[in-house]
């Protein structure tokens, strides 16, 4: 399968409607074209983008004297009985949803301004520490992404393999395994339109989030971690790993984080050298 | 009979459960395709009115939102009937015949790029991507609410996504899409498209 016959199928591949040999053709193809991974990476993210877009925009939102109305037209009660409770939770949990991200963006989360200083990343990996900041913000801290996150298995299999065995290589670095962090969970998930795998651990009471993004503009030898980003009190450490940009945040100290990224660096740029 | 009484009352439970949480969707889709508050109230209270009294009709297991969809269609291919509106397809096509090829999708789009691209498509463009990526329905459950084939719901996605990418990468090159990153407060709500109260 060549590029431009990926592209002409990725929408139907994306909405799992293609027969099951084309679908080979299109996975075989993935595994070994890291353009057409990333073309198809940046669809799901525009996708995914699009919908928190829609179901957070105050302007498209009802009246919530409208919702209430209505409400009490169709089930025959008034909303004020509390005679249920429990099924108006949806729309009071949609309601808090919507304010904790609006809060989020009025009080300037988000990313942050990159340091001017030079970056342990090449400059198009620096230029994702924002991204990755906010991720850790939004997903890790706050669990206020827009998007219901997915897998790893899943992510692999549909957008680049790589992702497949990242928690376990984070699992297998000397941090982990020497006990100083211990890892909560993992998955692939999307921040104002950059997709990120994800691994969420721990050290102490500090959350700290382990993020990969592919780039086609990493450096190929990799490179050595530096901080790249200190913004709003989270620390952004990043490094170089063949086609991807690693990322380690926390609001640890600058030195922990930097630190952690170095003992993280030795797996993690070899497993994605192999990847 | 008090039986009776139970069974209308199962169902309201029923409805509550599997159609109301669709209620929030169903409205800003109204909102974002009708573009007028007042109107898609109308348009959405007659749709779960209707909703309710034919419940019984639903076919359980089956995709609720897809069934609301489609009844909030017709209420509002009724509605612009009666009132002689110009019918919900307003296709375009001329417009999207020279469209030039843009292959790369851009990244780190924000939520406003992304609404203002959309918002210049034909409305029946703006439908069909609107039901695939907002409301998660497959090609055959678009096919059924839009009361289009199949193929044309593809061809139209197919072509919407290209105008997608086009009117991305040219507010990209006007304004600088890459420019968002210093944009530390930038809202992603603000402004997502012409504002029609
Ligand atoms: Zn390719
Ligand atoms: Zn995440």
């Amino acid at each position: 399968m060549k590029c431009v016959e990926f592209r002409g199928m990725a929408e139907s591949y994306q909405a799992g409607e293609l027969p099951v040999d084309t679908n080979h053709e299109v996975i075989a193809h993935l595994d070994g074209c890291a353009a057409c991974r990333g073309e198809l990476e940046a669809r799901v993210a525009l996708r995914l983008t699009l919908r928190a877009a829609f179901e957070h925009s105050p302007t498209l939102a009802p009246d919530t004297r409208f919702v209430a109305d209505v409400r009490s037209l169709l089930t025959g009660r008034s909303t004020s009985q509390g005679r249920f409770g429990g099924r108006t939770s949806w729309l009071a949990m949609a309601a808090t949803l919507i304010l904790v991200v609006a809060a989020g963006w009025a009080l300037g989360w988000g990313p942050g301004r990159p340091l001017s200083r030079p970056g342990g990343g090449s400059a198009a990996v620096s230029a994702l520490a924002a991204h990755a900041a906010g991720d850790h913000r939004y997903c890790a801290l706050e669990h206020a992404l827009d998007e219901p996150v997915i897998s790893l298995e899943e992510a692999a299999r549909r957008y680049n393999p790589a992702y497949a065995s990242l928690r376990d290589v984070v699992a297998q670095s000397a941090p982990v395994r020497e006990g100083g962090l211990e890892i909560l969970g993992a998955h692939w998930c999307v921040f104002k339109g950059q997709a990120f795998g994800h691994v969420i651990a721990q050290r102490g009471d500090h959350v700290v989030s382990i993020l990969v993004a592919p780039t086609s503009q990493a450096s190929a030898a990799g490179s050595p971690p530096s901080t790249c980003q200190s913004a709003d009190g989270l620390q952004v450490a990043c490094f170089d790993a063949r086609g991807h940009g690693v990322f380690v945040v926390s609001d640890l100290a600058e030195g922990d984080v930097l630190q952690l990224a170095r003992s993280l660096a030795p797996v993690l740029q070899a497993y994605l050298a192999e990847a | 009979m008090p039986s009776e009484t139970h069974a209308t009352e199962t169902l309201r439970a029923e409805f509550e459960a599997t159609i109301l949480p669709h209620f929030d969707g169903a409205f800003r889709l109204a909102m974002w395709l009708i573009r007028d508050r007042v109107e898609a109230e109308d348009v959405v209270q007659e749709t779960f009115s209707q909703a309710l009294q034919s419940f019984h009709r639903f076919q359980r297991g089956s995709n609720a939102r897809a069934w609301i969809l489609t009844i909030m269609r017709h209420v509002r291919a009724n509605r612009n009937r009666t009132r002689r509106r110009s019918p919900l397809d307003l296709d375009g096509e001329d417009q999207l015949q020279r469209v030039p090829a843009v292959e790369q999708t851009p990244q780190h789009v924000t939520a406003g790029e992304i609404l203002e691209a959309l918002a210049v498509l034909p409305a029946g463009y703006q439908e069909v991507v609107l039901l695939c990526d907002v409301e998660d329905l497959s090609y055959r459950e678009i096919a059924s609410v839009m009361d289009l084939p199949i193929g044309t719901v593809m061809s139209r996605l197919h072509r919407a996504r290209r105008l997608l990418r086009t009117a991305l990468a040219e507010y990209a090159a006007g304004q600088g899409i890459g420019r968002r990153d210093e944009d530390a407060g930038d809202n992603p709500n603000a402004q997502v498209h012409g504002e029609s109260r």
